[in-house]
């Protein structure tokens, strides 16, 4: 058995951070994607300058690239919060 | 230092004037004609300072041309009065090329310019060119090296053309491609190791043809095995969001199991970002 990849606790710890309750798995032939599985009707929000920010956090674990779920069933029953996607010169 | 717009307007006449200047000096040429911009505006531009009679535009045709530019590649030729002809080229045969490396598209246009070379000495045409223009310059560019090695011109380049100038002069031309999005071959979705194989070409081309039907212009859907990731322009990414039930019906039918969609859109040559220095080939450096 494979031990668990370590940047998906962190992809994650990082959402929740950011108030986004979606999961993060790990796709493409070298394991280099982030897939982010959300609702669908959250998903709109990581559109342009919220997604721009959020993947330069999520490549900073590691990930080359960083990107939603299209799947229609994926992400349903996830709980959100308000998104909480500050500037990088907001981080502390 | 800023030039003035009469500097600039006499300074763009001086190119064109230029480009020319050098198609006349070639008195025939054959021309690797994509269907896309560059190499459009070239061979437009090459009937008209030499006459119908001493231009042919070849498109090299094989699974890793998508059917679209195919399309374009015979419409304007038809309807601008340009001399075409579609010579097939088998780059899927060679392994080097197959096997996907960094410099894969060297054995392309080693196969293509080696093909049209046989059709220029064939047609008696004096001069092999290419669609390369000013803006090439510094991006990674294996194929340029073969067509160096063979002494094929890039005149666009020479007359110091960038894509803004070819697009102005295309829409003065009415040619339908002055506001076309880029276009390079379909195995340019595959990351560098993945091996080209028709099939996967064919599950690319399916994909894009789909979201092109959707309404969709300036994307790449990068093959990654199993997962398909759609790199859009980034006015297009709220509508591929609005849209994400079609896209992904119609993209998993192209032959995917997982569509996502990249939050950073589409980026020109993201598949390059991680080469090293040894491995990219930049054009501005090919002697």
């Amino acid at each position: 058995m494979s031990s668990p990849d370590p940047r998906v606790q962190r992809a994650t710890d990082l959402l929740r951070e950011l108030g986004i309750q979606g999961r993060v798995e790990v796709r493409g032939e070298r394991g280099d994607i982030a897939c982010l599985v959300l609702p669908v009707e959250r998903r709109g929000e990581l559109v342009g300058e919220n997604g721009l920010r959020l993947a330069e956090r999520l490549r900073g674990l590691g990930f080359r690239f960083v990107a939603l779920d299209l799947d229609p069933a994926a992400g349903a029953g996830a709980v959100l919060g308000a998104l909480k996607l500050e500037r990088p010169g907001d981080r502390k | 230092m800023v030039s003035t717009p009469q500097e600039r307007t006499g300074n763009l006449q001086a190119k064109r004037q230029r480009l020319i200047e050098l198609l006349r000096e070639y008195g025939s040429v054959l021309i690797g004609y994509s269907g896309g911009v560059d190499s459009v505006l070239l061979a437009r531009v090459a009937v008209d300072a030499l006459g119908a009679q001493n231009v042919l535009a070849v498109t090299g045709k094989s699974e890793s041309l998508a059917s679209w530019m195919e399309d374009t590649a015979r419409e304007v030729a038809e309807t601008h009065g340009i001399p075409w002809l579609e010579v097939e080229t088998r780059e899927l045969d060679d392994p080097r090329y197959a096997a996907n490396p960094s410099n894969r598209c060297y054995f392309c246009k080693s196969e293509l310019w080696d093909r049209l070379g046989e059709v220029a000495a064939e047609r008696g045409l004096r001069v092999i060119a290419d669609g390369c223009n000013a803006d090439d310059v510094g991006d990674h560019r294996p194929g340029a090296v073969a067509g160096a090695q063979r002494g094929v011109r890039s005149p666009l380049l020479e007359a110091g053309l960038n894509k803004a100038e070819l697009r102005a002069w295309s829409r003065e031309l009415g040619l339908p491609t002055w506001d076309q999005p880029a276009a390079p071959c379909l195995a340019s979705r595959l990351p560098y190791g993945i091996a080209v194989t028709p099939e996967r070409l064919r599950q690319i081309e399916r994909a894009e043809l789909a979201l092109r039907r959707l309404g969709f212009r300036d994307f790449r859907v990068r093959h990654h095995e199993d997962t398909a990731r759609l790199e859009m322009h980034s006015v297009e990414m709220a509508e591929a969001v609005r849209q994400s039930g079609e896209i992904h019906r119609e993209v998993i039918s192209a032959g995917f199991d997982t569509v996502v969609l990249d939050l950073e859109g589409y980026r020109r040559g993201s598949l390059n970002q991680d080469l090293s220095p040894t491995q990219l080939v930049q054009l501005g450096s090919v002697q």
